[in-house]
């Protein structure tokens, strides 16, 4: 017994500091989120500008575009460092802007699936009588595939970032639901949450305060792992076209889509976003695999 | 040839740097002789199983032996290569464990798991191999062979499944057997045929047996000589009565005056008001389905049973007889099926829980597990004041009562700002025990309370225990399975078997003239009933 009061929360955060899959996934992740935030000061230009005499350059081709604005007709000379599209769009630019498009898709249906799987599985969990209804409905969300969820949602509102979000999130509620519920029917057989009850604690405040935390640390594994299939759903949809519109915001997934109808004469164009899609996925996962051998106890170190 | 199976000299197991010790064990010296049960007995991270573990060159990783010898027949383990030490594991050295079914692979028949050593060591074709586990599952005392010997684990009891593993254990009859904990798992009824069993096996065989346990009265069953471990040393060794009777170290006399005794003291009927009563109490699991199907259980079947102020009242019972069930019950933890359960003429059986929350703080529980009855998260401060703040007192009273407490279970004030991880099992109970009486409770239900508790520990746990009842007239329920404590700290008892109320009355009248048969097994199969630890005089041996 120590003299201190130390927190469990601390211990937590000193073993991850040092494990190296944390400290390189998280610092990857860490480059990737700071080029998409400071994407306008990175040497870029406006991801969407077209050049008609720029058109299918390769990779550090340096040229002049020529813009057409209400004063007349500017030259702006510009150098392609991962070539241009056949729009004579600068992929470069394209490529840092669309890193912006993943995360926020990453990010946005980590967090909501979480907020309502927790809340749903919380539920589930701890009110018998709900459970078997909603695991049901869970269920049956989970049979609909996302791509062709997307599809109803393109068809019905139209091409965009919401229904992208929309058309993730539905088939990733269901898992985060049964991984909370599962949590809470254990927890809520620990003998301190018995005291609790017996301490005439109110179920919120039980749910808050004593079975809630548990499920904090897996569902931080599962949010990076949520993170990393959005932004490969995501992809995925913009290749096929269901995504964002391409004339909008580029994306990883729409500037590959587009490339690929010029991939055998230029294929550069697919190359620069599909390493980066691969690092982010690659060092998000490592920061998921890392999160878990550290704090899922399943995976902890046995002395 | 060496006289000893097992001759341990000076061996010293290093512990990680990060450990709470330098060494798991210290200098360790052993031997035992053929034909011989030698126990080592100790409290938790005392070094026992460490021991073993060496011996069958089974340690962990992290546990490193950097010093002395292990001498199993002619061969030093710690020097053996790990194929060599495949060999010898089941034809010179067996081990059983405390949990015969995590033991056991549940998706092979027993039979064939037997077997398995058998078509590993020796050449014999797969008919003799059956004929063999048929023979020593015979010889084990298992009923029925012929038909057991293609049975599942699952299908056997957990006195069988320990029957199993020893005649894996012995099916190639080794010199040496090392048992750890073996009957820890198992009922009273059934500890003391798995005991007899390899007694039995010893003196047919002349096996040499290493026998780890920390139950004194399992000691006192089967031990030829005792040595007792603390902190990794060996501190006391000798011949059973020795030991037992006339211990010579201050640690070895401090645990057997630890032994709560087999015979209860006398003790004045308490005659106070009834403060929690239970008419009739049914709890039933499972329900028959829509066309008569579905298995139903009778957990608790019509107990009846009162608590008097100031008076414990004991529910013993294996496991299964449904003494937790009725516990649960009257802490409203879970919902009787029928019957009543009045609490100071107030009826609490079916209240729902929003009239039912301001009683609460009236029935108190603590639990068996220490370790699972505090908020890992919360500080020892704010798991104590959770309760008082429910039912409407401010934080400022809370936390000094809380204080006061603390000193009361005989922990420092400043003890409230640390976490559940910084304190000992025993520390943990006391918290826990603190925690109960926040709310000034007029029953306390000890679940079991100090069954995970190191002997010495639990002494103190059952002192304190009967301290508190003593001082706020608490009516306390006291679960538990081990007899020497019920006799010590309970004035009543209820002997339950299978959801039944078998056999009621004052302890030391139950104790002497146990009416129901049931009852009698339990005392009958109760581990070194006839020992007075550390008594000085040689009592009468079974």
């Amino acid at each position: 017994m120590t003299s201190q009061a130390i927190s469990p929360t601390r211990q937590v955060v000193g073993r991850l500091v040092k494990n190296p899959s944390v400290m390189i996934g998280g610092i990857l992740v860490a480059l990737i989120v700071i080029m998409a935030i400071f994407a306008p000061l990175l040497g870029t230009i406006d991801p969407n500008q077209t050049s008609t005499s720029t058109r299918l350059k390769p990779p550090g081709y340096e040229g002049v575009m020529k813009i057409y604005t209400e004063e007349g007709r500017v030259k702006i000379p510009v150098t392609y460092h991962m070539g241009s599209d056949d729009l004579g769009r600068d992929i470069y630019s394209r490529v840092v802007y669309g890193a912006r498009t993943s995360l926020i898709i990453g990010l946005s249906v980590a967090a909501i699936s979480i907020t309502l799987g927790m809340t749903i599985g919380l539920i589930a969990g701890y009110f018998r009588m709900l459970d078997a209804i909603i695991m049901r409905v869970m269920d049956g969300l989970m049979a609909i595939p996302a791509i062709l969820l997307a599809f109803a949602l393109v068809a019905a509102l139209n091409a965009g970032l919401l229904s992208v979000i929309i058309a993730i999130v539905v088939p990733e509620v269901p898992r985060v639901v049964r991984l909370v519920r599962s949590i809470v029917l254990s927890i809520r057989e620990e003998p301190y949450v018995e005291a609790a009850i017996t301490a005439g604690t109110r179920i919120p405040t039980l749910l808050m305060r004593h079975i809630l935390p548990n499920t904090i640390a897996p569902l931080i594994v599962q949010g990076t792992f949520i993170v990393a299939s959005a932004i490969i759903v995501e992809a995925i949809l913009s290749f096929l076209g269901l995504g964002v519109p391409a004339a909008e915001t580029p994306t990883w997934g729409n500037i590959i889509g587009k490339a690929r109808e010029n991939f055998q004469v230029h294929p550069h164009q697919i190359f620069y976003p599909s390493i980066f899609l691969a690092i982010t996925v690659l060092s998000v996962n490592m920061l998921g695999d890392g999160l878990r051998d550290t704090l899922d106890p399943r995976f902890a170190k046995r002395v | 040839m060496r006289e000893n199976v097992l001759e341990v000299k000076n061996l010293t197991v290093a512990l990680p740097k990060d450990g709470d010790r330098a060494h798991a064990i210290e200098d360790i010296s052993l031997s035992v002789a053929k034909g011989e049960i030698v126990c080592v007995v100790g409290e938790s991270g005392s070094g026992k199983s460490v021991t073993a573990s060496a011996v069958m060159g089974l340690l962990p990783a992290a546990l490193k032996p950097v010093q002395g010898e292990t001498w199993v027949g002619d061969e030093n383990t710690l020097a053996s290569s790990k194929s060599r030490l495949r060999e010898m594991r089941g034809t010179q050295m067996a081990m059983i464990f405390q949990e015969p079914m995590t033991a056991l692979n549940p998706v092979a028949k027993v039979g064939d798991q037997i077997a398995e050593m058998l078509e590993i060591h020796t050449q014999l074709s797969a008919s003799e191999r059956r004929k063999r586990a048929i023979e020593i599952m015979d010889m084990v005392h298992l009923p029925d062979p012929e038909k057991m010997v293609d049975a599942y684990p699952h299908q056997l009891s957990g006195g069988q499944r320990q029957r199993i593993m020893i005649a894996i254990a012995l099916v190639l009859d080794p010199a040496l057997l090392i048992a750890d904990e073996p009957t820890t798992a198992l009922d009273v009824t059934t500890q003391a045929q798995i005991l007899t069993l390899i007694k039995e096996m010893q003196e047919r065989r002349g096996t040499g047996v290493l026998f780890i346990t920390h139950d004194f009265g399992v000691v006192a069953e089967i031990a030829d000589r005792i040595i007792v471990m603390q902190h990794g040393r060996v501190i006391e060794h000798g011949t059973r009565d020795e030991v037992l009777l006339n211990p010579k170290e201050p640690y070895t006399q401090m645990l057997m005056k630890s032994v709560p005794s087999m015979s209860p003291p006398e003790r004045a009927p308490v005659t106070g008001e009834e403060a929690i009563t239970t008419k009739s109490l049914v709890k039933q699991y499972g329900s028959k389905g829509f066309f008569g199907g579905g298995r139903v259980v009778l957990a608790a079947n019509d107990v009846n049973l009162h608590v008097r102020k100031g008076e414990t009242l004991g529910i013993v019972g294996e496991s299964g007889s449904g003494k937790s069930t009725v516990a649960r019950c009257i802490a409203r933890l879970i919902d009787p099926t029928s019957g009543s359960i009045t609490l100071q003429n107030t009826e609490i059986a079916t209240l729902p829980e929003s009239k039912l929350r301001p009683l609460r703080s009236k029935v108190q529980i603590v639990f068996q597990d220490p370790y699972r009855s505090l908020n890992p998260r919360r500080t020892i401060g704010q798991s104590l004041i959770e309760a008082p703040m429910n039912f409407g007192m401010d934080k400022g009273s809370a936390l000094s009562k809380a204080r006061e407490l603390m000193q009361l279970v005989g922990l420092q004030g400043d003890a409230l700002e640390r976490f559940p991880h910084q304190f000992s099992g025993g520390q943990r109970q006391r918290i826990c025990i603190a925690r109960a009486l926040m709310v000034e409770p007029e029953v306390l239900i000890a679940d079991e309370a100090v069954s995970a508790l190191d002997v010495s520990v639990q002494a103190q746990v059952l002192e304190l225990l009967d301290d508190i009842r003593a001082r706020y007239n608490l009516a306390m329920l006291f679960i538990t399975h081990d007899l020497r404590v019920a006799a010590q700290i309970c004035d009543r008892l209820i002997v339950m078997q299978k959801g039944v109320v078998v056999e009621q009355g004052p302890t030391a009248e139950v104790y002497a003239n146990p009416a129901h048969e049931y009852t009698r097994l339990l005392l009958e199969a109760a581990p070194g009933k006839n020992v007075e630890f550390g008594s000085g005089a040689m009592a009468q041996m079974a």
